[in-house]
């Protein structure tokens, strides 16, 4: 009751030079499961909360998912559209400073199913290795051509950062973060865990403090470290109980290749680069390709 | 008298041969130099537009209807002071008796350019839909808006420390345009920024002065300056719509007023303001000079806005007269009838809250939440009441007009 009253969106005071604001509580927080091309997947979300600008709408879990009905992602977010995605659920939570400083920023979370839009039947996701492949290209896809500068190749988003697997799973999975160079860094976390053969349950988690200047000035302003705790908190609840048939193949790989596991660290991708229509081929930039 | 220096002497940096001559003082000198070097790279157009003004007043282009000078001190000698406000600069200059000009302080940010990459300054970005109402954006290096038939550009409101968060909050608004097709082709196409950050709104009652004289505000100076060359970049480019949203109506307008100034005609570009809160009466002058296509309503203001509604019937008068436009005398008449109701709308509005306020008095109604929902049964007990027609939707309009945000987010749902 106090922290409502204490850290609440009502501003009535000047930004102070650096404050750590504080989220919601994730102690609260209830637990959603889905069953999605019949895997279970389960992790916790606290009440949706939006942040006082605009209108950020959550969007609640349904019952049922038909996962055939995906739509491929805009022309303008993803040029190549070799991905078709289905949206699961979304919240938004504001991050406030103390005593009517307002807002200070949000952390939001999104869950969406993706598929390949051309299904290729030679690939199984299930596979550490074609999970890592298929996590790179489609960050590529969505973020590889966003130039900055054309004769320098200076990019606005890096990836991957800070890689590494979501520990609890037994299943294969990857989380990264990709990052804004410039302005403040705007950290999204993506974490991608197959649920089927071709479906993969893709969280990402975003984050946008609020302040403005370089990434030092807005670290500064609004300390990063509760939106960091927040996405660990949700992405530390994922538990995920696979459908029969993906249990079968997961157990199968094994069984073929003991040593299959993701990679321990990847290094950031050399942008821009394009995708290929078939969602997985990395190629060389070309502002044209997809004109 | 004693130095072994040799005495200063003004150096003339424009209007050698020609026109009126611009002379700086030797400390300032280096720092133009350094922005001349800047203004050569094509990337720092900034720069370039700086150069460019000061190279403008040899030509005598400096007057009163220059609005980016305010005029300072009057000497005793007769001569007089002014301020240029320009992206990444100040410059004071003096006016000479010999028809000439004399920069005497330059204040330059050679690092502009780093503050715009920052977001602390100006900037024109790309704003891409992300999903869920969400959209990021990207600084555009050049300055130039997407070369696209027909493209959309937001002129944002300075109340917002990242471009991220004016785009949300810029989308659901510029669907309301007659001419942007809804939120469908909004998110679809996606949109430019023009994003001047702050922390406070622009123009309002607030700032009742700065939103009637909205081409005498200084401090919009640099956002419209760099606004006007956007503009102008973005001529040759067919069908481009210029949308303002809340105070960006004030950066728009000086934006205009400095290309009129300049001679400059956009005809094949379209404008409109969302709920402005500087004049836009000045904007549509402005506007008019630009022979810019208007569509059949200039802008949507909300009940409550004062400034946006002010000048409304003269801004209507000037619409009708214009050649510019196309405005019949049937439309205009049937937009002063519109207005007159929506006036009538205001004293309804500021009636019923009076009333309302008077009414649950101790209550203490304070989360928009509660608010809400008393202001949605207060429309109920109105339109039992038949107080006047169409006053069903008056829930719905006084949430529009009393709590925007909270607008927003509720349409979406019926």
């Amino acid at each position: 009751m106090r922290n409502f009253i204490k850290y609440s969106k009502l501003k009535l005071r000047d930004s102070p030079e650096s404050c750590s604001p504080v989220g919601p509580d994730f102690t609260s927080a209830s637990n959603h499961t889905v069953t999605l091309a019949g895997t279970q997947l389960g992790f916790k979300a606290p009440r949706h909360d939006p942040p006082p600008y605009g209108k950020i709408r959550q969007r609640r879990i349904s019952n049922s998912y038909s996962l055939s009905d995906a739509r491929v992602h805009g022309y303008n977010f993803q040029p190549s559209q070799s991905w078709k995605t289905t949206e699961v659920f979304f919240r938004d939570w504001s991050f406030c400073g103390p005593w009517f400083t307002g807002f200070m920023g949000d952390t939001s979370c999104c869950l969406q199913v993706i598929q390949l839009s051309e299904p290729d039947a030679e690939i199984n996701f299930l596979h550490p290795q074609a999970l890592e492949i298929a996590s790179l290209a489609y960050i590529t896809a969505n973020y590889g051509y966003r130039v900055y500068d054309e004769d320098n190749g200076d990019m606005h988003y890096i990836a991957p950062v800070n890689w590494s697997t979501v520990s609890q799973l037994e299943v294969p999975s990857v989380q990264f973060d990709s990052e804004r160079l410039m302005r403040g860094a705007a950290p999204e976390r993506h974490v991608f865990i197959p649920i089927s053969r071709s479906h993969i349950a893709y969280f990402s988690l975003r984050t946008l403090q609020s302040a403005s200047g370089t990434r030092d000035e807005v670290d500064k302003q609004v300390d990063p470290t509760p939106f960091k705790e927040l996405v660990d908190n949700i992405v530390g609840s994922i538990r995920v109980t696979l459908s029969p048939e993906a249990q079968a193949d997961w157990d199968e790989i094994k069984k073929n290749n003991p040593d299959a596991r993701v990679s321990e660290t990847c290094a950031p991708l050399k942008w821009p680069a394009d995708v290929d229509k078939d969602g997985l081929t990395i190629l060389e930039y070309d502002p044209k390709r997809y004109a | 008298m004693f130095s072994n220096t040799a005495p200063t002497q003004d150096l003339i940096i424009a209007g050698q041969h020609s026109g009126k001559p611009v002379k700086i003082t030797p400390a300032a000198k280096p720092v133009y130099d350094n922005l001349v070097k800047l203004a050569r790279d094509e990337t720092n157009y900034w720069a370039q537009i700086t150069v460019k003004a000061i190279n403008e007043l040899a030509a005598g282009r400096l007057h009163q209807s220059n609005i980016f000078v305010k005029p300072g001190a009057v000497h005793r000698n007769g001569t007089e002071e002014f301020v240029m406000i320009l992206p990444g600069c100040k410059v004071t200059c003096e006016k000479l008796d010999a028809d000439g000009f004399r920069i005497l302080y330059f204040e330059a940010d050679i690092h502009y350019g780093e503050l715009i990459e920052s977001a602390k300054k100006p900037g024109l970005y790309t704003a891409t839909y992300k999903g869920n109402d969400f959209w990021d954006t990207e600084l555009e290096k050049h300055g130039y808006i997407k070369e696209e038939k027909n493209r959309m550009v937001t002129v944002s409101d300075s109340r917002y420390k990242d471009p991220d968060r004016a785009a949300t909050v810029a989308a659901p608004r510029i669907a309301e345009a007659p001419f942007t097709g809804g939120s469908g082709m909004v998110n679809g196409d996606g949109f430019d920024l023009h994003f001047t950050p702050g922390e406070k709104k622009l123009g309002g009652l607030r700032n009742y002065r700065n939103a009637i004289r909205v081409n005498q505000n200084t401090e919009l100076n640099e956002s419209a300056l760099l606004l006007a060359r956007t503009m102008y970049q973005a001529k040759d480019i067919q069908g481009v719509r210029w949308i303002s949203e809340d105070g960006g109506s004030g950066v728009l307008t000086q934006a205009m007023t400095i290309l009129a100034g300049q001679g400059v005609k956009l005809p094949n570009h379209k404008v409109f303001l969302f709920n402005p809160t500087t004049s836009p009466n000045t904007a549509v002058k402005a506007a008019h000079s630009l022979q810019m296509k208007l569509d059949r309503h200039f802008n949507k203001t909300r009940v409550l806005n004062v400034v946006g509604n002010r000048d409304q019937l003269e801004l209507i008068g000037n619409r009708w007269k214009s050649k510019a436009d196309s405005l019949t005398t049937l439309q205009a008449a049937s937009d002063i009838f519109a207005h007159g109701k929506s006036m009538h709308g205001v004293g309804l509005t500021i009636g019923t809250i009076a009333a309302g306020t008077a009414a649950v008095a101790g209550a203490g109604i304070t989360a928009p939440a509660a608010l809400t929902a008393f202001l949605t049964a207060v429309g109920g007990v109105v339109a039992v009441g038949k107080i006047a027609g169409g006053a069903a939707k008056l829930g719905n309009t006084l949430v529009a007009n009393l709590l925007p945000e909270h607008h927003d987010r509720l349409k979406g749902k019926f």
